[in-house]
């Protein structure tokens, strides 16, 4: 039977019983080495999706989940927010909500030092990210003395370090200048030739020439995107 | 090679000096342990004022309560009268610049730790047996004031472009936008905050009960100097003190 990345059945997503539905019977499939982009206008559920995508909904936000959601064949709701943390990384819009040490080799450590992995381990992942997103300068710098882009890079390398098959881009270019935005779409690409599952939400239609298909989230529905956001 | 202690000796250093600050109430020993943690201040390259720069606004109140201490202390001889009645006594301007002493060693102290990089400081707590989530809590807090700052002043220039000018306002008013301001100050703060616990728990913290590190701190022969020099210092400030009495 053929797993996809990720797989989202009938999903539909309300706070509790009194309020609207935020998505309504989503069906969604990334394949593996896969990169899929959403767009939709703001409130159109995109943060609710990547919430629910990475696990945060229902488990950290409580609300109301029907349907189902798997990870390479895995029902999500039978794993804990730190099982996922080895499957999928999250990279969110504000990289200044992300980075929480004054030094960029530190922040790419945090993670795998929480999943408990062997320090030469964790260096040699560090060496390897580096090396991919050519940071190796940045590597000692503090995160708050470097550009938007190059922040958000940094905040990227730290979860590349956990080794995770599926990245979800939340708005991650949102923050950044053309250049930043020229250095993410480039490490997306690396990550796509590594095998990596991508998934990117953005309200901004060209932040998504990377994407390999895109769909449309509209009044909580998705589709599949023709041409041109109302 | 200074700069390269070890964060636990200078931990152990704050805790000494701060101790002795709070054990000590005679004035002599306050102002020994005072200079000493000058001393080690300058050794230890700390910039105290800076330390003093930023946190200015606080240091007014605490002026304030130097004040407050020495004229509610009514024993001891009369210095100040106006007509019967005391308003200072020597006993009171002992107790408050006793109170004075305390809160700079506590300055000096803070000055000491800011020496300390942070992912340091947080190992050398889990070395010391401190739970790495209450290390990283405190560290994550300190990181959080400026960001708590910067979102005041963006709100304060949002409010002054509007046209408001806060300084020429008559109190009254200047209180009431002040109060205003702290809703939205605070509601950024908490959304940051929860945006950032959600990016560190899809990171694995506390996914295990213990983590391992990249980073392990070991003491050199500088560090065991540091060490003996410390106790060699506060067991004769403790000595001093027990001779003067």
């Amino acid at each position: 039977m053929r797993h996809y990345a990720l797989e989202a059945k009938n999903l539909s997503f309300r706070y509790n019983q009194n309020s609207p539905y935020i998505l309504k019977n989503i069906d969604f499939k990334l394949q593996k080495g896969e990169i899929v982009g959403i767009v939709g206008l703001s409130g159109s559920g995109k943060s609710t999706l990547i919430q629910i995508m990475n696990g945060v909904i229902p488990k950290r936000i409580p609300g109301l989940l029907e349907g189902s959601i798997c990870f390479n064949g895995e029902d999500m709701a039978e794993k804990d927010l730190s099982c996922l943390a080895k499957e999928i990384g999250t990279i969110f819009q504000d990289p200044d909500c992300q980075i929480l040490f004054p030094c960029a080799e530190d922040e790419m450590a945090f993670g795998p030092e929480n999943l408990c992995y062997d320090p030469y381990t964790i260096i040699e992942r560090i060496n390897s990210t580096t090396k991919m997103l050519a940071i190796e300068p940045l590597r000692y710098r503090n995160p708050n003395s470097v550009s938007g882009g190059e922040k958000q890079i940094i905040a990227l390398a730290s979860v590349l370090t956990l080794n995770v098959g599926i990245m979800i881009f939340d708005e991650s270019m949102s923050f950044i200048d053309e250049r930043g935005k020229g250095l993410i779409k480039n490490a997306i690409l690396k990550l796509k030739e590594q095998g990596k599952s991508i998934l990117m939400v953005e309200h901004d239609l060209s932040n998504l020439e990377v994407a390999d298909h895109i769909f449309l989230l509209k009044n909580g529905t998705l589709e599949a995107f023709k041409g041109v956001i109302e | 090679m200074i700069k390269k202690i070890d964060p636990r000796v200078k931990l152990l250093i704050v805790m000494c000096i701060s101790s002795l600050g709070l054990a000590f109430t005679r004035m002599p020993m306050l102002l020994a342990v005072f200079l000493t943690g000058m001393l080690l201040s300058q050794v230890l390259k700390a910039d105290l004022f800076m330390l003093i720069k930023r946190i200015r606004i606080i240091l007014y109140l605490f002026a304030v309560l130097v004040i407050i201490q020495s004229i509610f202390v009514r024993s001891g001889d009369s210095l100040i009268n106006i007509g019967s009645i005391t308003i200072l006594t020597t006993e009171g301007l002992s107790r408050g610049l006793a109170y004075l002493m305390r809160v700079l060693i506590i300055l000096i102290s803070g000055a000491i730790i800011a020496t300390c990089d942070m992912r340091g400081l947080i190992q050398g707590l889990v070395q010391m047996k401190l739970p790495y989530d209450f290390a990283f809590m405190t560290s994550i807090g300190i990181k959080f004031l400026p960001l708590l700052m910067e979102e005041l002043k963006d709100t304060l220039t949002a409010i002054q472009l509007r046209g408001i000018d806060i300084k020429s306002l008559p109190l009254k008013e200047r209180t009431e936008i002040i109060s205003y301001i702290f809703t939205p100050v605070f509601a950024g703060a908490l959304t940051k905050a929860k945006k950032l616990s959600l990016s560190v728990e899809c990171r694995g913290f506390r996914a295990f009960d213990k983590r391992t590190s990249i980073l392990i701190l070991k003491f050199s022969p500088v560090d065991y100097l540091a060490i003996t020099l410390t106790f060699l210092l506060t067991a004769t400030l403790i000595a001093a003190n027990q001779y003067f009495i």
